[in-house]
């Protein structure tokens, strides 16, 4: 027998019960599902926009090495040092796009199956995007110490 | 009474019914709030730049704002003018730079209620700020973006109007 109409037949997987229980007996809430589905359009936005920027540096970085080829231009470690450096910034600025797009596509296969799995996955992309923008954050706040102090140094090792 | 080892009685408010239940509310995933826990220090390290930015910001404004009192004042009253522009910039840049660190900061507040309480209606609400962070970033990007082809167009626009009157 037909469950839809039965007012006493138990609740099915499918009953919007307000939320779903996993394995553990944790529960996902249809809210915290909508919540979530309703921040990926605007994670997918600043995504696009970091990929266009992305793109645009990795482009930026192929043009310089193929002028720093073809031009022969001075010594060669300058531009090893610049393109180092430019790489360097590139996978810094890659990192955080990786995670986001992880908090992104999670949030997509949660709302798709309502895994409270997904729920756990999308939310440890999102820390580990916390973390690497805080890290790199709280990296060049270290180094601005480092230079001013450097170069006070050398500006009073001058002046004495 | 409540008989601690009695399997017979009838569960009280703060059992936990197979794990899913505490009280009225419902309880999260225990890896799902222990890695926001593990989230916040990061929020926590945005905000205290975001909040030592906008203060920065905000002593730059009132030099700028004295700036343009002190320039209005000055004979002809045009040096207050430039001072005056770069100030309502600054005012600007200071209102949108507020309302993330605003969403970051309840959101790190939340998960902080979040992992003392464990319910999952904490969850919503600390998930709901990261929304409205996320959302007030994307509107920010989009609107760079069409800021963008409007300076682009302006550009092309005038430099179109000068060819032609010269």
């Amino acid at each position: 027998m037909d469950g839809a109409d039965n007012p006493f037949a138990s609740p099915t997987s499918n009953d919007a019960v307000g939320y779903r229980e996993s394995a553990d007996s944790a529960a996902v809430f249809d809210r915290t599902v909508k919540l979530l589905a309703r921040t990926r359009p605007w994670v997918a936005a600043v995504v696009v926009f970091g990929g266009i920027v992305f793109l645009v540096s990795v482009l930026g970085l192929f043009f310089l090495l193929m002028f720093a080829t073809a031009t022969n231009m001075g010594p060669r470690e300058p531009w090893l040092l610049l393109m180092g450096m430019y790489g360097g910034m590139l996978a810094l600025y890659g990192l955080p796009l990786v995670y986001l797009i992880r908090f992104a596509r999670n949030i997509r296969k949660l709302t798709q199956s309502q895994d409270i799995s997904y729920l756990e996955d999308a939310i440890d992309a999102q820390r580990k995007f916390w973390k690497c923008v805080g890290g790199f954050l709280l990296g060049s706040f270290v180094l601005f110490i480092l230079f001013l102090s450097l170069s006070l140094f050398l500006t009073e090792a001058r002046v004495g | 009474m409540v008989e601690p080892n009695n399997p017979f009685q009838s569960p009280t408010s703060n059992d936990p019914v197979g794990g899913a239940f505490v009280g009225s509310s419902v309880q999260t995933s225990q890896r799902a709030i222990e890695l926001l826990a593990r989230t916040r220090p990061w929020v926590k390290v945005m905000v205290v730049v975001g909040r030592l930015g906008i203060i920065f910001m905000a002593i730059g404004l009132v030099a700028l704002l004295a700036m343009a009192v002190t320039g209005a004042s000055r004979p002809g009253g045009e040096g207050g003018l430039p001072a005056m522009f770069v100030a309502a910039i600054y005012g600007l840049m200071l209102v949108v730079y507020w309302f993330p660190v605003m969403y970051l900061s309840k959101y790190a507040s939340q998960i902080k209620q979040l992992t003392t309480t464990g319910d999952a209606v904490l969850l919503d609400e600390a998930l709901d700020a990261q929304r409205k962070f996320w959302k007030f970033m994307g509107i920010g990007v989009l609107a760079f973006i069409a800021l963008y082809f409007v300076i682009i167009a302006g550009v092309a626009l005038l430099g179109t109007a000068l060819r032609a009157g010269a």
